[in-house]
């Protein structure tokens, strides 16, 4: 092995890896704006194919067939869910491990489910069945893990608490509450409440994930 | 060794060549390999608070560089894919093209291992964080990719008599 660490100590001396950290800072404002730009293209585009199921419903109830799509009787997520609190991407196995300790010893916490990056892709997939452009992009790693959560009390209060708690302790990418049923009569309240994704379609895709408490 | 920052500044000056010279020999391109490590770099930049209070900020940067090339691999069609196959190696300065001739022939996981071990400087377990395997698995990878070198070294040291 010797031989092999003269040759990475000599590469380590060339000077074409310097690279000015100017080139980092520019390339962080580009990042920035690219996260933007398709977090406000990502919800666009759900609340569009959501928008689309609610005015295919209302079409279908009118002409007198029987509706495929009712808003707003979507179910629950499994176990009545309450909130659904997706972790950064880029959270490390033993965040993700700590962050899952952390809801077990929880007493507001009821149940909790660990959701994978791959079942969340299957989430994806289902919901943009036709977006191949958008699918080709998406991979599950770089897709966050999430735990579903049921609270002891579902009420405002007591929920708004416990997000706050959570958002406190940082490396959340996103909380989603459990909308009411006005909101998800609205449509496309939320990007990332899954029982929405049974409205076009997704019956099967509500993937349970690994129970934690 | 892990360096110890406190400022994002600090931490590029300290690890960058060595994570550009890791992932250029890790993915046998430059310019993929530069890219990649500019765009890990960003978003340690934009979430410096974060990153700087793990355990080990190099091995989280090395781990979104190694995606942000995996997940680019994907994205290039079958066709392009084929074509590198029988492609030549690509062109690499020479320090980097003299190790990348040493390793270029290891199984993915071996190659990656001894690139993050010898030139990434990162411990099995630090390894294991950033391949997403256990640390077990490190060291099997690890002495697999020893013996194959010890065998590869042995050739070329032959040769070059």
């Amino acid at each position: 092995m010797n031989a092999l660490l003269e040759k990475t100590e000599r590469l380590l001396d060339e000077p074409w890896l310097e690279r000015d950290i100017s080139t980092i800072r520019t390339r962080a404002r580009r990042v920035r704006a690219r996260q933007r730009r398709t977090a406000a293209l990502g919800a666009l585009a759900f609340v569009l194919v959501l928008g689309a199921g609610v005015l295919a419903a209302s079409d279908a109830a009118r002409d007198g067939a029987p509706a495929t799509l009712d808003v707003a009787d979507v179910p629950v997520a499994p176990a009545d869910v309450t909130v659904m609190v997706y972790l950064e991407p880029e959270r490390t196995s033993a965040e993700v491990a700590q962050f899952s300790q952390d809801l077990v010893e929880d007493p507001a916490v009821v149940q909790a489910w660990f959701r994978s990056q791959d079942l969340l892709y299957e989430d994806f997939v289902c919901g943009f069945p036709h977006e191949a452009a958008t699918r080709d992009d998406v991979i599950p790693s770089i897709l966050p893990t999430s735990f579903d959560v049921v609270l002891t009390s579902s009420d405002r209060d007591s929920t708004e608490a416990f997000v706050d708690r959570m958002r406190a302790r940082g490396g959340i990418e996103e909380i989603v509450v459990k909308p009411t049923p006005d909101e998800v009569a609205m449509s496309g309240t939320s990007l990332l409440w899954r029982p929405a994704l049974r409205t076009m379609g997704c019956l099967g895709n509500d993937l349970a994930g690994e129970p934690i408490k | 060794m892990m360096p110890t920052v406190t400022s994002f500044e600090g931490f590029y000056a300290e690890t960058h060549t060595r994570v550009r010279a890791s992932l250029v020999v890790a993915v046998g391109d430059k310019d993929v390999a530069f890219d990649a490590v500019d765009e890990a770099y960003a978003r340690a930049f934009l979430a410096w608070d974060r990153v700087a209070r793990m355990d080990a900020p190099q091995a989280w940067v090395y781990r979104v560089a190694l995606n942000v090339v995996r997940r680019r691999a994907r994205r290039r069609s079958l066709e392009q894919a084929l074509l590198r196959r029988v492609a030549p190696d690509p062109v690499l300065p020479d320090a980097a093209s003299e190790v990348w001739l040493v390793v270029r022939d290891l199984p993915e996981r071996q190659r990656l291992a001894v690139v993050l071990r010898y030139l990434g400087d990162l411990t099995e377990a630090q390894i294991a964080e950033v391949m997403g395997i256990k640390r077990g698995t490190v060291s099997r990878t690890l002495a697999d990719a020893h013996r194959s070198l010890a065998t590869e070294l042995g050739d070329l040291t032959m040769e070059q008599r």
